[in-house]
């Protein structure tokens, strides 16, 4: 499976006109020793190949979590004999989780600054309410989406991004689940 | 029209009936005057845009007769015919009779791999940059970035569906050689396979503003006797609105194969 986002370039409002106050700080201070390459039609050519290594998750220091089946039962990360775990055997050999504390910690949470997100309530509980009923699987509603290899959103997955650029338009095509 | 196209995009069979009807097939026409093509900023034909084909190869790339829910048509093979060996004759016979399971791709929901993808009754979108061309395929977001910078296939690597992909133009002709597959794709719903030997030599030559003449020569010394080749027109979708949706054949298959599964609290 490939996400690939199509951005129209039409009507969009600069970048840079968004930018916080300190990135922006920042990027003047860069491109003083910097000239990025340009496109034939004048955009700052960003075409080549990304990734997000390093990051692990959104959230950094994630408490341990009684209910998080990915920490305390193994049977969530591997295929079930019976195949009826988060990973259902047919599609898949599971993923591997990060292990190592630096990895756990990183986080790409910029605001706020405890990089803690900011749940409401109720939706905390549907969260927690999901999870309880996801190792085994309560049904297939409670099968994660990711293994079931449903596309995971903007910039989720670890796999490199590939961007292209025309006229018109950028391209960003990912690796996961292609 | 409509089983021409199949179930899968009978919303869409409408419109692109109106295309079927009005245009000429450009298999059947001239190439354009090169002056008349639509070209990119760097003088190549502009194949940008949202593509698909019109025929019946997903389910048969030689002739066949219709059946339940298999709509009859023209093959795309040049000469019908297809060079396979003894036993890969046999083994072509076997996977047709279990086509409706073994199918890796519509029974499993495996990347189509080339040149299929081209023609699964699904669009796709070429993303044409001067050093790459993408294509972009509808169904499970299968995915080619083709390099136009004259490297080499990649050795040592394992195979994959949708093969290594290098690019290079020939006058107003995408030339495409595609290898490092792995034997686990068809190339139709009837059975006819290849192993991990498979070269594909595709051609992508613009012949008007809304239609590709494909042709993609094959060669696998593992299971044919010699080359072969198909050919077909892709025809520009040309809705205003049109673009790829989400085709998530794996979510879907869990959903029909798990829908009476015995899960547990």
């Amino acid at each position: 499976m490939t996400v690939i986002a199509i951005v129209s370039l039409a009507g969009s409002v600069p970048s840079q006109a968004q930018a916080p106050a300190a990135s922006v700080a920042k990027t003047a201070d860069t491109a003083k020793s910097w000239t990025p390459p340009r496109t034939p039609d004048g955009q700052p050519d960003i075409q080549g190949f990304y990734a997000r290594n390093g990051i692990q998750g959104l959230e950094a220091n994630v408490p341990d979590n009684p209910i998080d089946p990915g920490e305390k039962n193994p049977l969530s990360v591997s295929n079930r004999p019976d195949g009826l775990g988060p990973y259902p055997r047919i599609f898949g050999e599971g993923t591997v989780r990060g292990t190592q504390p630096a990895q756990r910690r990183a986080s790409g949470i910029v605001d706020p600054p405890n990089k803690i997100l900011p749940w409401r309530p109720g939706e905390d509980e549907k969260r927690r309410e999901f999870l309880s009923k996801m190792n085994p699987a309560a049904d297939l509603g409670h099968v994660e989406l990711n293994s079931r290899c449903a596309l995971p959103g903007l910039f989720v997955s670890y796999n490199p991004y590939q961007i292209l650029q025309r006229p018109g338009s950028v391209v960003i095509l990912s690796e996961y689940n292609n | 029209m409509m089983n021409k196209l199949g179930g899968s995009i009978t919303g869409v069979a409408a419109v692109l009936a109106i295309v079927w009807l009005t245009g000429v097939p450009a298999a059947a026409q001239p190439p354009a005057a090169v002056s008349t093509l639509r070209r990119t900023a760097d003088g190549k034909p502009d194949l940008n845009g949202i593509w698909q084909a019109l025929n019946t190869a997903a389910w048969n790339i030689q002739d066949h007769s219709g059946q339940l829910g298999v709509p009859p048509g023209q093959g795309v093979v040049e000469g019908n015919e297809i060079p396979y060996q003894p036993w890969a004759a046999a083994k072509k016979q076997q996977n047709f009779a279990n086509r409706m399971t073994a199918d890796p791709t519509e029974g499993n929901c495996y990347l189509p791999g080339v040149p299929r993808a081209t023609y699964m009754p699904f669009p796709f979108e070429i993303i044409q940059a001067p050093s790459y061309v993408a294509i972009s395929y509808e169904f499970a977001h299968a995915l080619r970035t083709i390099a136009l910078d004259a490297s080499p296939h990649p050795d040592g690597l394992p195979g994959t569906w949708m093969g290594d992909s290098r690019g290079r133009w020939e006058g107003n002709t995408l030339v495409v050689d595609v290898r490092n597959f792995n034997d686990e794709t068809w190339f139709d719903r009837a059975g006819n396979f290849h192993s991990d030997e498979l070269h594909v030599v595709e051609r992508y030559t613009l012949t008007d503003s809304d239609h590709i003449l494909y042709e993609a020569a094959i060669e696998d010394p593992k299971v044919f006797t010699g080359p072969w080749k198909i050919s077909m027109p892709l025809y520009r979708r040309v809705e205003k609105n049109a673009k790829l949706l989400e085709y998530e054949c794996v979510y879907y298959l869990q959903e029909e194969r798990f829908k009476n599964a015995p899960f547990k609290r």
